[in-house]
C-alpha cells in the first residue's frame, strides 16, 4: 500500500520544478565568468572543448543526480545523508552524503553578499546614483572597494552602518521570505515568475549591445591628455612627467590623477573626446617607461608616432588579430613567471631576468613572432626610444620589446563595432585546443554553471514521484542554464566591453579573470558610455540579482529538508534555525570583508573543491554501487525520452576519469598556494577551521538523525506510490 | 568578425536554443497528469 511522503512536500508541476531546478543552475557565471572564459580560452575554439564537457560530464551528473535523488524520496528521504544511505547500504555512506549539505549551505553564506551587490548597484542607478561617477574606471572600481568593504574589515560598520549592509539584509530578507513559504508555494512559484524575468530582461541588454553603433578609438593617453586637458593643466602634467627625478611609478600617479580630474569634471562626460587609461601592458613599468620616453624625447617621439601610424596602415585585419592572441598569450607567459618567481625568491634576486626557461623560450617565441608582423610591411626601422627608457631604468636587452609591444597594442587596435566585439569573443583561435589548460577551463566552466555537485538537484529531484520524468526534465534544466549562459551571457560582457573600451582594456579585463571586476568595475564604465545606460545597466543588474537569488533560494533546502527528516522540525522551525545560523555567518563575511578574502576562502575551498569531491562520489555510487543496469532502469522509469545507450558507457567510464583528471590538474595547479594560504594566514585558517567546525557538526547530527531514522524505520522499504 | 567566428557563434547559439526549444516543447505539450489519471468508473473494462 502506498503512503505519503513523510515530508509531505511535492512539486505543484513539470514546468514549475524545471524552471527552479535551472534558476538554481543559472547565476552570475553565466553572465561574467562564462563570457570571461571564452574569451581568454580561444574564442570561438572554446566552445569545442566546452560542448565535450557539457556531454560527457554536465548532462551526464545532471541525469545520475536527478536519478538517485528521486530514488532517495521513495525510500522517504529528501537529503543528502538519507538518499545516500538507501543508495549505498554502508554506515559510510550517509556520513558522505553531509558533503551535500555543507556544500549549499556554505555558498548560501556568501553568496546572498554578493546578490546584495547586484541588488545596490540596480537600485543605485535606478535612482541615478551613480550619474556623479561619469565614465570613469577608477571612480567604479572605488566605489566597489568602499561599497563592499574591500579595503579593510569592518570597514562597511564603520562610521554609521554602509547602504550596503541594509540592501543586504533586504536580500536576506527576501530569501528568507520565499523559502518560508515552502517548496512549491515559495520557491516553485517565485522561479516561476522570475526565470522569464531573466530571460526578458537579458534579452533588452541584449538587443542594446546589439544595436550599438560604432565607437571612436582613442588614441594612447600621451597624445589625447594635450587636447582633454586645459592648456595649464597639461603643461603642469608635461613638466612634472619630463622632470628627470619622476619615476615610472610617480608617473602613473600622476597620470591617474590627472583622469580622476578630467573624469570627474562635470562637462567632460559630454565632450565626446575619447580617452582611455593605460591598460594591461601599458600600464606595466615597461609600458608606462614607454609612453614617458616618447614624452621626454619629443624628436624621436614624433618619429616613433609617424612610424606608428605607418605600421597600422599597412597592417590587415588578420594581421592585427595575430597581435591581439600574441599580446593575450604573452599576458599569460606573464603571469606565469610572476608565479614562477614567487616560488624562486633566489633566482629572481640573483637575475632580473632569470626565469623558468620553458617561459623564456615561451617569451621569445611571441616576441619573434610580434616583431616579424609589425616590422613585415615597413622597411624604415623602429625609432628607439632607448636613451630615454635607459634612464627610466629598463634593462638595455628589454628596451626593443617593450618598445615593439607598446607599439603592437596600438597597431592593433580595430573598429569598435558590433561586429568586432561579437568577434573578440567568437573569433576563434584553434591553436589554443593543444593547450591543455583549456580543456581544464572549460570542464570546469561547465561543472559550476550546471551546479553539478552542489546537493541541490538531488534535493529537488527526490520530491518527484516514482513515475515522474526525469531524463526530459533535467535536459530542460540544463538546456536552459545553457541558453541563458551562451546565447545571452555570449553576447553582452565582452562584445560591450570592447565596443567601448577597445582592445587593450578587453585584453587586460579578460586577462585579470576576475567576473567581480567585468561585473562591477568595467561594465559600470560600459553603461555610463552608452546611450540610456542608466536604464540597461538597471536592467543589468536586476537581471544578475534574480540570477543569483533563484540560485540561492534553491541552497538551504537541502538543509531544511534534513532537519525535518532527521529530527522532526517543522519547516517554520527549520527554516527559522538555519536563516539565524546563516545570517549569523553571513554577517561575519560581510564585516571580515578585506580584500573578500574570508568569500574567496569559502568559495575555493567549498565552492569548488568540495564539488567536486560530491559530483565524483554521486558518479561512483550511480555508476559502480547501483550500477549501471540498475542505475538506467530507476533513470528511465517514467521517462518521456530515452536516454542514448552510449550513456551508460560513458556514465561509467568516461565521467568518473573525466572527473579525476579535472580534477587533479586542478589540484596540482592550485592547491600548493591554497594549502600554504592556510598555513600562513591566520584569517583564511579561521575560515577553513570554521567551515571544518561545521562540517564536524552535520556529522555529528547525522549520528543524532540516524537513530531517529533506524528507530522509524526510515530508508528500510520504499513508501511511495 | 572572422567567418569562422561567425560559424562558431551560429552553431554553439543555434543548437542549444534548438535543444532548449525542443526540450519545453516536449514539456508543454505533454498531456496533463489529471487528464491521463482516471477514476475507476471512467475506465471501461468491457467486462459485462
Amino acid at each position: 500500500m502506498s503512503e505519503k511522503k513523510p515530508s509531505g512536500e511535492q512539486w505543484g508541476s513539470k514546468l514549475g520544478v524545471i524552471m527552479a531546478v535551472a534558476g538554481s543552475a543559472v547565476g552570475l557565471g553565466n553572465f561574467l565568468r562564462f563570457p570571461g572564459k571564452a574569451a581568454d580560452y580561444g574564442g570561438g575554439a572554446f566552445m569545442i572543448p566546452y560542448f565535450c564537457a557539457l556531454l560527457l560530464l554536465g548532462i551526464p551528473i545532471g541525469w545520475v543526480e536527478w536519478t538517485i535523488g528521486r530514488r532517495g524520496g521513495r525510500f522517504g528521504f529528501n537529503s543528502a545523508p538519507g538518499i545516500f544511505s538507501v543508495l549505498w547500504r554502508n554506515p559510510l555512506s550517509k556520513f558522505l552524503g553531509t558533503i551535500g549539505i555543507l556544500v549549499p549551505v556554505v555558498i548560501y553564506v556568501y553568496y546572498v553578499y554578493i546578490e546584495s551587490w547586484c541588488l545596490l548597484y540596480a537600485g543605485y542607478y535606478l535612482v541615478g546614483e551613480f550619474d556623479s561617477l561619469g565614465k570613469n574606471p577608477y571612480a567604479y572600481s572605488e566605489f566597489f572597494k568602499q561599497t563592499t568593504g574591500v579595503n579593510e574589515d569592518g570597514a562597511v560598520f564603520g562610521q554609521g552602518i554602509s547602504p550596503i549592509v541594509w540592501f543586504f539584509l533586504a536580500t536576506f530578507a527576501v530569501n528568507f521570505i520565499v523559502i518560508y513559504r515552502g517548496l512549491s508555494g515559495g520557491i516553485e512559484t517565485f522561479c516561476k515568475w522570475a526565470m522569464p524575468l531573466l530571460i526578458v530582461a537579458a534579452l533588452i541588454v541584449v538587443g542594446r549591445v546589439l544595436t550599438l553603433p560604432e565607437q571612436p578609438i582613442p588614441e594612447s593617453w600621451q597624445k589625447s591628455m594635450p587636447v582633454v586637458l586645459s592648456s595649464n593643466e597639461w603643461e603642469r602634467t608635461r613638466a612634472k612627467l619630463i622632470d628627470p627625478s619622476v619615476n615610472v611609478n610617480q608617473a602613473r600617479g600622476l597620470v591617474r590623477s590627472e583622469f580622476e580630474r578630467f573624469f570627474q569634471h562635470p562637462d567632460s562626460i559630454h565632450q565626446g573626446i575619447p580617452f582611455a587609461p593605460p591598460a594591461g601592458f601599458l600600464k606595466t613599468d615597461d609600458g608606462f617607461a614607454t609612453a614617458l620616453a616618447e614624452i621626454r624625447d619629443v624628436g624621436q617621439g614624433n618619429r616613433y608616432r609617424e612610424w606608428l601610424g605607418k605600421v597600422e596602415a599597412s597592417l590587415n585585419f588578420d594581421e592585427k588579430r595575430t597581435l591581439q592572441r600574441l599580446e593575450r598569450r604573452q599576458m599569460r607567459v606573464d603571469q606565469a613567471i610572476s608565479r614562477w618567481r614567487e616560488r624562486h625568491p633566489d633566482a629572481s634576486n640573483s637575475h632580473d631576468t632569470a626565469i623558468d626557461p620553458h617561459l623564456e623560450s615561451q617569451r621569445v617565441d611571441i616576441e619573434a613572432a610580434r616583431k616579424a608582423i609589425v616590422t613585415h610591411h615597413i622597411a624604415e626601422p623602429l625609432p628607439s626610444l632607448s636613451r630615454e627608457m635607459r634612464k627610466l631604468s629598463i634593462a638595455e636587452d628589454r628596451i626593443e620589446p617593450a618598445q615593439l609591444r607598446a607599439a603592437a597594442i596600438e597597431v592593433a587596435e580595430i573598429p569598435r563595432t558590433v561586429n568586432n566585439g561579437l568577434g573578440f569573443m567568437w573569433n576563434p583561435d584553434f591553436s589554443e585546443l593543444r593547450n591543455p589548460e583549456v580543456w581544464l577551463e572549460a570542464a570546469g566552466q561547465i561543472f559550476f554553471t550546471l551546479s553539478v555537485g552542489f546537493g541541490i538537484v538531488i534535493n529537488y529531484s527526490s520530491y518527484l514521484k516514482r513515475k515522474d520524468d526525469l531524463v526530459l526534465s533535467g535536459l530542460s534544466a540544463s538546456s536552459m542554464n545553457e541558453f541563458c549562459e551562451v546565447c545571452l551571457g555570449g553576447m553582452v560582457a565582452i562584445p560591450a566591453t570592447f565596443i567601448f573600451l577597445g582592445t587593450a582594456m578587453t585584453l587586460d579585463v579578460v586577462a585579470q579573470q576576475s567576473s567581480f571586476g567585468l561585473g562591477f568595475n568595467t561594465l559600470p564604465t560600459v553603461f555610463a558610455s552608452m546611450a540610456g545606460g542608466r536604464w540597461f545597466a538597471v536592467a543589468w543588474f536586476f537581471l544578475l540579482f534574480l540570477a543569483g537569488i533563484t540560485s540561492s533560494l534553491a541552497m538551504l533546502q537541502p538543509a531544511i529538508a534534513f532537519l525535518e527528516e532527521g529530527f522532526k522540525l517543522k519547516r517554520h522551525a527549520s527554516v527559522s534555525v538555519l536563516g539565524i545560523g546563516t545570517l549569523i555567518a553571513s554577517l561575519l563575511v560581510v564585516y571580515y570583508s578585506k580584500d573578500l578574502l574570508v568569500l574567496d576562502t569559502m568559495d575555493y575551498w567549498v565552492g569548488t573543491f568540495m564539488i567536486y569531491v560530491l559530483a565524483t562520489i554521486q558518479v561512483i555510487l550511480f555508476g559502480w554501487v547501483l550500477g549501471i543496469k540498475d542505475g538506467f532502469k530507476e533513470m528511465e522509469s517514467g521517462a518521456e525520452m530515452r536516454v542514448p545507450r552510449l550513456f551508460r558507457f560513458i556514465i561509467k567510464y568516461v565521467t568518473p576519469a573525466y572527473l579525476f583528471i579535472v580534477f587533479a590538474a586542478w589540484i596540482f595547479q592550485n592547491a600548493p598556494a591554497r594549502i600554504a594560504d592556510v598555513v600562513t594566514n591566520p584569517v583564511v585558517r579561521t575560515t577553513v577551521l570554521g567551515m571544518i567546525g561545521f562540517w564536524v557538526l552535520l556529522l555529528l547530527l547525522v549520528v543524532f538523525a540516524d537513530r531517529n531514522w533506524s528507530k522509524e524505520g526510515r530508508g528500510a522499504r520504499e513508501i511511495e506510490s | 568578425m572572422t567567418t569562422a567566428g561567425m560559424i562558431m557563434m551560429i552553431v554553439s547559439t543555434a543548437s542549444i536554443t534548438t535543444l532548449t526549444a525542443y526540450c519545453f516543447w516536449r514539456v508543454l505539450t505533454l498531456p496533463n497528469p489529471k487528464d491521463v489519471e482516471h477514476a475507476p468508473l471512467d475506465i471501461d473494462t468491457r467486462d459485462r
